[in-house]
């Protein structure tokens, strides 16, 4: 007897306190007699009373694939697979495992795991680096499709390099520091009679955050020289004018076997000589620095 | 109202006293209430309900045994019974339509799984329909007794049903019928669902999915 009464209708006193004696799916039971609603429902009752309703009949109308999962979900168990879907459906469902194995998650779940992960990175693209205490988001790739990442020592510094414009061979970097607002036509490497590669390409690249090479600021063709003592110009490509003073990496790739030396700027075509040790430009004289440069074996593609 | 456990004069009774408590059983379970009349506002809506109620009556009425089939099964062991749902549901999803492309032939019973498609389409032949089911994935130990179907020429609810309600079943692989014999240029309402058997030995029946067809 579930018709509300109308305006001038009333079903009589209030039955509290009985005792209802019903048959629920074969199964006698008995229960406290329903309370009398009193009033209108609210809307949310409504809402939620038609939610259930539609997702009851939306159950019905699910793919073999999911009711077969569902019913395995539940094989054994009390609960009926429109449960599971149910649950599924009211976003309560984490994830259920299958007679099989396979481990199924609801996209709430998906959406639930990823809001949470927003909390560290939301910009689409972003990646997710174990740091020193947390996990933080990685550096955006700063280079063209085909760039690789790479981890620098001492870890965990992180960055890309930009794969595709050095050809995947062993590149050595160094620091450098423009001092002067200056125009940089490209790179001079001095190499000693032990040199062996006969190709060479050179590239600058700014400074990231972390302090390593960061955004390409120019690279120069692939330069063929001949192995052994010598100076090798590999000009840029296009000259980097520099505003104001700026630190940048000086990248130099020998396609073909190791021997780097000192690089030096080159400077409006003026060779100016730099010493890794100082990260600082020298004046320039054009007496040649002979302390030996230290590398840092950046990345191998 | 109140549910009443032999008081005074009630047990077994029936009917009104004095015009303030009456006496009555529903389902078994005997009960009083207040004596009340019907405000009865004869509102248009009401009307309508009442007249869909009454066409749907009709309907099940005039139903086979394979489209009450499901129905009835929803309903075992629930307090109300087969004609209650079919009523129930189809004027929920109904009044106010001008057609019954929303008719609901089987409620699903027992978990059944709904066909993976329904297509109803005229065949070359006047007055024939070619009912195609695609069956699920059938879960294991089940077993897909037949793909059932009924069908009626559609009218504007609230009126007086116009039969005839027909309905059968295919009880094998490839599931798909030629119905004939249908008037042409009517546009029928088709409604299909798949029985199967469980394990446990009882009947499940899927969802029913409706579709209109008009016979050349």
């Amino acid at each position: 007897m579930l018709k509300q009464g109308g305006k001038t209708g009333n079903r009589g006193p209030s039955t509290k306190g009985k005792v209802m004696i019903d048959t629920v799916n074969g199964q006698e039971r008995v229960r406290k007699w329903p309370r009398k609603r009193t009033g209108k429902l609210k809307a949310i009752t409504k809402q939620q009373n038609n939610w259930f309703l539609q997702a009851n009949w939306a159950t019905k109308y699910i793919t073999s694939l999911e009711m077969n999962a569902a019913m395995d979900a539940v094989a054994g168990t009390p609960m009926l697979p429109r449960d599971i879907l149910l649950m599924n459906f009211a976003g309560r469902l984490f994830s259920y495992t299958s007679e099989t194995g396979k481990v199924i998650y609801p996209m709430a779940s998906v959406i639930s795991v990823s809001q949470s992960l927003d909390i560290i990175g939301s910009q689409p693209g972003s990646m997710l680096i174990r740091g020193p205490s947390v996990w933080e988001t990685a550096p955006a790739p700063s280079g063209n499709m085909g760039a690789s990442a790479a981890s620098v020592l001492p870890r965990p510094a992180f960055d890309w390099s930009d794969g595709s414009r050095l050809d995947g061979h062993q590149c050595a970097i160094t620091s450098a520091a423009i001092s002067a607002p200056t125009v940089l036509n490209g790179v001079t490497l001095a190499r000693s009679a032990t040199a062996v590669s006969q190709r060479l390409c050179a590239a600058i690249y700014a400074v990231n955050a972390l302090g390593y090479a960061g955004a390409l600021l120019a690279q120069g063709a692939i330069i063929t020289a001949p192995a052994g003592l010598g100076t090798v110009d590999l000009p840029f490509a296009d000259p980097v004018i520099f505003n104001e003073p700026t630190p940048i990496w000086i990248g130099i790739a020998e396609l073909d076997g190791l021997a780097v030396r000192q690089p030096q700027l080159s400077y409006n075509r003026v060779i100016r000589f730099f010493s890794q040790k100082t990260s600082v430009l020298p004046d320039p004289a054009p007496a040649q620095q002979t302390a030996a440069a230290t590398w840092n074996n950046w990345w191998t593609y | 109202m109140a549910k009443v456990t032999a008081p005074a004069l009630s047990f077994g009774a029936s009917g009104s006293i004095a015009k303030t408590a009456v006496y009555s059983k529903w389902k078994g379970v005997p009960y009083v209430r207040q004596h009340v009349v019907p405000s009865n506002p004869q509102t248009a809506a009401q009307q309508a309900t009442r007249t869909l109620f009454a066409e749907l009556r009709e309907m099940w009425k005039l139903a086979p045994q394979i489209l009450q089939g499901p129905w009835n099964a929803f309903a075992k062991g629930r307090p109300f019974t087969g004609m209650n749902k079919f009523v129930g549901e189809n004027i929920r999803v109904i009044l106010g339509d001008a057609n019954f492309n929303d008719f609901i032939g089987s409620p699903g019973a027992g978990g059944g799984i709904a066909p993976e498609a329904f297509a109803v389409a005229p065949t070359a032949n006047a007055g024939e329909l070619e009912l195609t089911f695609t069956t699920p994935e059938v879960p294991d130990d089940w077993t897909l007794v037949a793909a059932q179907y009924a069908l009626f020429e559609d009218q504007e609810p609230g009126g007086i049903f116009t039969g005839p309600l027909l309905a059968s079943e295919i009880a094998a692989a490839p599931y798909t019928v030629t119905v004939d014999d249908l008037t042409s240029d009517i546009v029928y309402q088709v409604a299909g669902w798949l029985k199967y058997t469980k394990p446990n030995g009882l009947t499940a029946y899927s969802v029913g999915i409706t579709r209109q067809g008009t016979p050349a």
